[in-house]
């Protein structure tokens, strides 16, 4: 068949085709495009089809080169729309959170825990330190900073411009500094790991120790008794929610260091998206971190019921972690 | 030999057709990038009035710093395909496979922008593209994307009809889509200029000038539209 | 020249598209370009050095304003490399003479800082074009945009980048304990140590960039010319051509080429066969009107609409305001800050409230997921085994089956029968408490069988489904009077198990 005919042939359901194709690169969800072109958007994926054989033929055929790559524009056109996959929010969101997440991080487990170690043992070590000895804090901490610290912890200090009427806006502010923070730090600690996983082990290192010392220098001062109640609610979330976030860095350094039987890049590919889960899960976390913070560990309640919610929310989390997702819908 | 050198990738697509995709060099990315920059800083700049709402505004502010900071390239990247600097390079993300980017692959592409920056302005970021041969940067090799033209260039191709001439023996088939390409793009070359490319064909049979332009018309309009007789 | 070893794909493409191409070559042939980057440079390094007194921020300058004396020959090996023979280090004396000519002092003096400087460098010394001519083909090809511009700005920033990198890798790498790399004075302070660190760094910024940009303008250069002068089909044509004369005179074409010098070779390949700026040989004259009449010509094309371009400009010109008037105030209306501590009210609450029923809802989703694997009640309906569900059509099973088999039958459908039967034992298989997973198939459906029922209650169920395989798979058409048996044993199993299941 020589071109013309095969143009004359074609022309009308090339037309149709492209007509089609402008609906939907038009309308962003195919929602609305319900209403009159429904019946021919059904007819699309055997037109896309069609003009796929189409632009085959012109090819092998040897057909002029402006028609190929129209043809070939067509089809590119077409794949997009077929092959589109369209991110919902709300139902998969929970999904993700109800079994996803929690799965995909048992099946990490072990870098998790490393992850874990790697925060809380220079924590614990860094806090202890500081209890004993005054000075430690200083070669971690800057001294302007420290005394910000204790500044900020001070029973006596009545925390001036945070009255009652004023708390709701500065709360907002805190919120918003918090999640700009937090889950940021949780960012950089997965994308660290890129780098042989030096920098998530690093990030992790860094803030476990900084947080120990600043707990043990508080609580060496007798300002305990604000510092503790503060961060006992938020702190399962927001502690755990890094260490997952390490743990996704520490994911991608694995691809690189011990890639297995595949190659570097396969594995690193392979790792990523398990990792970009665990990330997802960890920003979410810390998304809940960031309002018990801003709004529940500022606020009046008495320090015992803010340690029971600390203890509860641990218990919550570990359940949670261990327990979510092993539900019928395996394999699913 | 070694395959030609070109900057398009092929990926087979599950109907069978290759389909080609042309992946995008540093300097425009990099010029995209920019663009983007800006974009993103006059952004920044246009949230700083938030702070007239003191406390509740500072907090907002924030928020909007961070949703800047990440999530500007992932929504614009879902959403339509290409970040507005990108898109006003005519560049789109895919993935490899040359589907629209999906959510978890933005979400590695753009976090990964971190490592890509280091250590100094898209430092590792720059040489990963000269050496990728895809052009891919630290977060597409993670994700498994691909940055390429949206668009392939728009090309008048109409073949101006002429009395259909058959073609002379021994002329391959690279040769016929030369014939075909020289009469569709030959409206947009001087007059002098289509003399001299059709002499180059017809010196065996000795044509010249505009005669020569004629026969290389006749024989493209003999390949497409075959040897019927044409309506005056 | 051999055209059909050209080893970059030949096709029009816009300009971004050509710089990547050239990235693409300046990849492919990184190494022995950065070598003889490094082959003339260095030895200029060297005499820079001994001419400038060992001052670290003229010796860089000087080595910055000559870079065209090292691109010069890269220009040259790439354009020889396109055709599949780049010279080897052997012919280095002849690229290098090639490269350095006379036609290259201009872009070491005025054209130093032109910044499309790599995208008419070919023009220069592949088309050996000079003078007039040269200006009147730099004009037609200037009309790429801006594209050529951007990229040497662009290189330049990428050669800062690098340099940037290299400083700041070996500023964080060196111990504490070493001497550290003072950054500030490896930038402002030219007589430290570390100024010359940041010199090296730059020279081997520049060494890196050089062949990508070389390469990027070059590309740039042939994507113009596809443009303009449809050079590919230009090459496509000579390529039959050449095909055409092979048989006769071979051995003559073959001897010519190697006979040919480099230089010859390049204007070759590259002189523009014909442009109507630029007179040339191969214009035929009796195409050419009479000068008179040319001028005519000429300015009547230049009005028509589609030589010339129109832009239209938009420019923002300043409003002239009376001095006098004051400034506006920006005063915050009254009640502004309360309406922010009840805005942020409303968010806190709406944030709580929000966190409070996620968490809800997940909790619910969990625990509706999380149902302990007990027993579980038998699938009524279970899915069909995923290869036979394509080769049939989904439909609900009658009610009577036996009578819609003996229906089938007498139509002469008796695929549809035995369909109709197989899947009916599989509802049954089903019934009978055995769990059949989504996309099982026959095979594993009847081996999952036998393990969890005695083989007296499998029935007619290991013939029947050999029978529907042969079938779906094998086209194998059963005789009616097989089926017939094969129904009659089925309602015999059925009821055997219905017995057996019932109250």
């Amino acid at each position: 068949m020589k071109q013309q005919q095969f143009e004359t042939a074609n022309t009308a359901a090339w037309d149709q085709y492209r007509r089609l194709l402008e609906t939907l690169e038009g309308g962003r969800s195919g929602d609305r495009a319900q209403g009159e072109g429904s019946v021919d958007l059904d007819r699309f994926p055997h037109l896309y089809r069609q003009v796929c054989g189409h632009y085959a033929l012109a090819c092998s055929r040897g057909y002029s080169p402006g028609l190929s790559s129209d043809l070939h524009d067509l089809v590119r056109r077409g794949y997009c729309q077929v092959y589109r996959r369209r991110p919902r929010l709300i139902q998969p969101a929970l999904t993700f959170m109800a079994s996803h997440f929690p799965r995909t991080l048992r099946r990490h487990a072990l870098l998790f825990w490393l992850a874990m170690a790697l925060l809380f043992a220079p924590m614990l070590g860094m806090g202890l330190a500081t209890h004993a000895d005054g000075e430690v804090i200083y070669s971690l901490i800057e001294a302007t900073q420290v005394a910000e610290l204790e500044a900020m912890y001070d029973p006596s200090n009545p925390r001036p411009g945070r009255g009652v009427e004023r708390q709701a806006d500065t709360d907002f502010a805190m919120f918003g500094f918090y999640v700009m923070n937090n889950v940021g730090i949780g960012f950089r600690s997965f994308a660290g790991g890129l780098i042989l996983g030096l920098g998530s082990a690093f990030i992790l290192l860094f803030n476990g120790s900084y947080i120990g010392a600043a707990a043990g220098h508080l609580t060496r001062l007798d300002y305990g008794t604000t510092f503790w109640p503060f961060v006992a609610g938020h702190a399962p979330y927001e502690l755990t929610a890094i260490a997952i976030s390490g743990a996704a860095g520490l994911l991608l350094g694995k691809a690189l260091l011990v890639p297995g039987n595949r190659t570097r890049l396969a594995a690193l590919r392979v790792n990523a998206r398990d990792a970009i889960l665990l990330v997802g899960g960890a920003s979410i976390m810390l998304l809940l971190a960031a309002v018990v913070e801003a709004f529940w560990s500022s606020g009046p309640a008495p320090a015992p019921v803010k340690y029971g919610v600390g203890v509860a929310g641990w218990l919550l989390l570990g359940l949670y972690l261990t327990l979510a997702g092993r539900g019928s819908s395996h394999g699913a | 030999m070694p395959p030609p050198i070109d900057t398009i990738r092929f990926n087979e697509t599950p109907e069978g057709v290759e389909l080609g995709l042309q992946v995008a060099g540093p300097v425009p990315r990099a010029l995209a990038l920019l663009l983007d920059t800006l974009i993103r800083a006059a952004l920044v700049l246009a949230l700083t009035p938030l702070l007239a709402l003191s406390g509740f505004g500072l907090g907002l502010m924030l928020l909007g710093f961070f949703l800047l900071e990440w999530f500007y390239p992932v929504f614009f990247e879902v959403r339509t395909g290409a970040t507005p600097g990108k898109s006003a390079f005519g560049l789109r993300v895919v993935h490899d496979d040359g589907t629209p980017v999906g959510l978890a692959a933005s979400m590695i592409r753009n976090l990964l922008r971190v490592v890509d920056f280091l250590p100094a302005l898209y430092g590792a970021g720059l040489v990963s593209t000269l050496v990728d041969r895809d052009f891919r940067r630290l977060g597409d090799l993670a994700a498994g994307t691909l940055v390429v033209y949206a668009q392939g260039q728009e090309r008048q191709r109409a073949i101006p009809e002429a009395l259909p001439q058959p073609l002379p023996p021994g002329l391959g088939s690279e040769t016929q889509r030369a014939i075909l390409s020289f009469a569709e793009r030959g409206q947009r070359l001087s007059l002098a200029r289509r003399v001299e490319l059709a002499e180059i064909l017809t010196a065996v049979s000795g044509e010249n000038g505009e005669l020569a332009v004629a026969r290389v018309s006749g024989w493209a309009n003999w390949l497409a539209r075959g040897p019927g007789v044409r309506s005056p | 020249m051999e055209l059909e070893r050209i080893s970059m794909v030949l096709r029009p493409r816009g300009p971004w598209e050509g710089l990547d191409l050239g990235f693409a070559l300046a990849r492919h042939w990184f190494l022995p370009l950065w070598t003889r980057w490094w082959i003339l440079a260095l030895p200029a390094a060297i005499l820079c050095f001994l001419l400038t007194g060992a001052r670290p921020d003229r010796w860089l300058l000087a080595i910055w304003w000559l870079k065209p004396v090292y691109e010069a020959p890269l220009l040259v090996w790439v354009s020889r490399a396109l055709f599949g023979e780049p010279p080897s280090l052997r012919d280095l004396g002849a690229t290098l003479g090639a490269g350095l000519n006379r036609r290259l002092l201009p872009y070491l003096l005025w054209r130093r800082l032109f910044p499309r400087r790599s995208f008419v460098m070919p023009l220069s010394l592949l088309e050996g074009l000079g003078g007039r001519a040269a200006r009147a083909r730099r004009r037609v090809l200037n009309g790429i945009g801006g594209t050529p511009a951007w990229l040497t700005l662009v290189c330049y920033h990428f050669e800062v980048i690098l340099w940037g990198g290299v400083l700041l890798v070996l500023f964080l790498l060196v111990p504490q304990e070493l001497p550290r790399l003072d950054l500030g004075a490896a930038v402002t302070d030219s007589a430290s140590w570390a100024y010359w660190i940041s010199v090296l760094a730059y020279l081997l910024a520049f060494s890196v960039v050089a062949p990508f940009y070389v390469c990027a303008g070059f590309a740039l250069y042939l994507a113009r010319r596809t443009e303009l002068e449809a050079w590919d089909l230009e090459l496509a044509f000579r390529r039959a051509r050449e095909d055409q004369d092979r048989p006769r005179s071979a051995e003559t074409i073959g001897g010519a080429a190697r006979g040919r010098t480099l230089a010859a070779w390049s204007a070759a390949a590259f002189t523009t066969m014909l442009l109507t700026l630029v007179p040339h040989e191969t214009v035929r004259a009796d195409l050419l009107p009479a000068p008179e009449e040319a001028r005519a010509l000429i300015e009547e094309v230049l009005e028509a609409r589609d030589f010339g371009s129109q832009h239209e400009i938009r420019i923002w010109v300043p409003v002239s305001r009376d001095e006098g008037a004051p400034d506006p105030q920006w005063v915050l209306p009254e009640g502004f800050g309360e309406a922010a501590v009840l805005l942020g009210h409303f968010f806190k609450w709406g944030l709580l409230g929000f966190a409070v029923i996620a968490l809800g809802l997940l909790a619910f989703r969990i625990l509706r997921e999380w149902r302990p694997s007990g027993p579980r009640r038998p699938v009524l309906t279970p899915p069909l085994p995923a290869s036979t569900s394509s080769s049939l059509r989904l439909e609900a099973l009658p009610e009577d089956l036996a009578a819609a088999v003996r229906a089938s039958l007498s139509d002469g459908d008796r695929r549809r029968a035995l369909s109709l039967l197989y899947r009916a034992s599989i509802v049954h298989l089903a019934r009978l408490g055995l769990e059949i997973p989504a996309g099982t198939t026959e095979n594993e459906c009847l081996m999952l069988a036998r393990r969890a029922l005695p083989a007296p209650m499998l029935g007619p169920l290991e013939h029947l489904t050999r029978v529907w395989q042969g079938l779906a798979y094998g086209h194998l058409v059963p005789s009616r009077p097989l089926i017939e048996t094969l129904l009659a044993d089925w309602c015999r199993w059925t009821a055997a198990g219905g017995a057996k299941q019932g109250p």
